[in-house]
């Protein structure tokens, strides 16, 4: 063996060492030792039963009564972030998350949006098609600026 | 002793047969190709996360490493960034065109390294780029550019070419990404069985995650197939089958392209059905397809090395 080839033999025996690290140190459903992952996405199984999803989305209204959806990146952050820090509060009435929310839209746009809705709906699989109930509308209001 | 040499012997004839360095030089252009103009990051998306957060929420172990050395306001700016972004770029170009090979190819990796772990540094982090970008960081470590290059054009106008047909270093890194796939989908096969049980194979378990990537995604076809019971029973059984199994490939090289084609086929379904965007694994598959295992590669392999130096035929299995 050469000396080179001692050299990649380390190089080998280190990657596919490493990709026992996340194994043998397992954080849960989403590893973070990004590159060298375990995961566990679509790991569970679903029980018989129906077959549902449930889409939620952020939509921002002006005075005016224009209307943008607030997606995650408007709202600058990950997907996964807009679920559990503003979709999933707003979706139980937090009125401050909503408060937040709209302080940094608001920060970043010349004409500041008013209202903030949380809409959404449930879609069920039937034979014949989709099936989609729409969840009553959550609304929130921007509150006034703080006199200076 | 003469047990270590064994091992040492058959070692070196898995990672390091003689082969022709065409088929690394071939692996290098379709890798770098795809990355740059198939599935390179956006910058819009580098951008908005930089400019509207104003620290990092979950920084990965590269990001960390950088803000040791400098803090996040002087490297992580606009300006700076987009400075890595288009070097990254460039650097692709050359080692697209095979200038620099080694340094361009190391500068691309690197700058994978930092872009995509910048992007899942915002409590968001996915996995699809993983193996392909420890791919590309390999490709600098081999002679990637030895042949399609202008680096051998050079060469051999300097007079300088000297052998280079072939080599004993050209197999490891697509030997390497061979085991790393097969060990990654073993990984996901074996967590599906682990954590959800036979009941992965229920029929509900796929209707529900297509159903529920398709209403997101807009795809038709994963609506009907989430209305088709038996069709996702035999989804389920065929991706555990695929996942769990893909390593016997390192085994059975015959049959290898089959298990390449299949998992090419495989991403390819999950993107038409659900959505799912494994650009990577399907250019790692098809790489695998056309420089490891096809019979071409063999007979090209065959030709070159027997005409520079008799010697053993790559492709061994792995040793047992």
């Amino acid at each position: 063996m050469t000396r080179k080839q001692a050299l990649i033999s380390a190089v080998i025996v280190l990657v596919i060492g490493l990709h026992a690290l996340p194994v043998l140190s397992y954080q849960g459903h989403r590893q973070t030792r990004w590159p060298f992952l375990a995961w566990a996405m679509y790991a569970a199984s679903i029980p018989p039963g129906p077959i549902t999803t449930n889409q939620r989305r952020i939509v921002g209204v002006t005075a005016a009564g224009d209307s943008t959806e607030l997606t995650y990146a408007v709202i600058g952050v990950s997907g996964p972030a807009l679920t559990k820090s503003y979709l999933r509060p707003l979706a139980t009435g937090d009125s401050a998350v909503a408060q937040s929310l709209f302080s940094r839209v608001n920060a970043r746009r010349h004409v500041p949006l008013e209202i903030i809705r949380l809409e959404g709906e449930r879609a069920t699989l039937t034979d014949t098609g989709v099936v989609v109930e729409r969840y009553p509308t959550i609304t929130y209001h921007r509150a006034a600026p703080a006199p200076r | 002793m003469p047990d270590l040499t064994r091992w040492l012997d058959r070692w070196n004839r898995y990672w390091f047969p003689p082969a022709s360095t065409l088929n690394l030089a071939g692996a290098r252009i379709v890798a770098v190709a795809a990355q740059l103009f198939w599935f390179f990051p956006a910058w819009s998306h580098q951008i908005n996360l930089l400019t509207k957060n104003e620290r990092f929420l979950d920084p990965q172990p590269i990001i960390r490493v950088v803000t040791l050395l400098a803090p996040r306001e002087v490297i992580f700016t606009p300006q700076v960034w987009a400075v890595v972004y288009w070097g990254t770029f460039v650097a692709g170009l050359l080692a697209l065109v095979g200038l620099f090979t080694r340094t361009s190819l190391f500068v691309l990796a690197l700058g994978m390294w930092l872009l995509v772990g910048h992007a899942y540094s915002y409590a968001d982090v996915h996995h699809h780029e993983a193996l392909f970008v420890i791919f590309l960081m390999l490709l600098p470590l081999a002679p990637a550019g030895d042949r399609l290059s202008l680096d051998a054009l050079l060469r051999r106008r300097r007079g300088t070419e000297g052998d280079r047909d072939t080599s004993t270093m050209a197999m490891w890194p697509l030997k390497l990404l061979h085991v790393l796939l097969s060990l990654t989908y073993f990984s996901t096969g074996i967590t599906k069985l682990l954590s959800g049980g036979l009941q992965w194979m229920n029929g509900y378990t796929v209707a529900t995650y297509t159903f529920g990537d398709a209403i997101q995604r807009h795809r038709p076809l994963g609506i009907w197939i989430a209305q088709h019971h038996t069709l996702c029973v035999l989804l389920g059984i065929g991706t555990i089958a695929f996942e769990t199994f893909y390593f016997l490939s390192l085994f059975l090289p015959r049959l290898a392209p089959l298990f390449f084609l299949s998992g090419i086929l495989f991403h390819f379904g999950l993107w038409l059905s659900a959505g799912q965007p494994f650009y990577e694994h399907m250019v790692m598959n098809a790489i695998l397809l056309l420089f490891l295992g096809s019979r071409w590669r063999r007979t090209a392999d065959a030709g070159t090395v027997l005409r520079r130096r008799p010697a053993p035929l790559a492709g061994t299995p792995l040793p047992t």
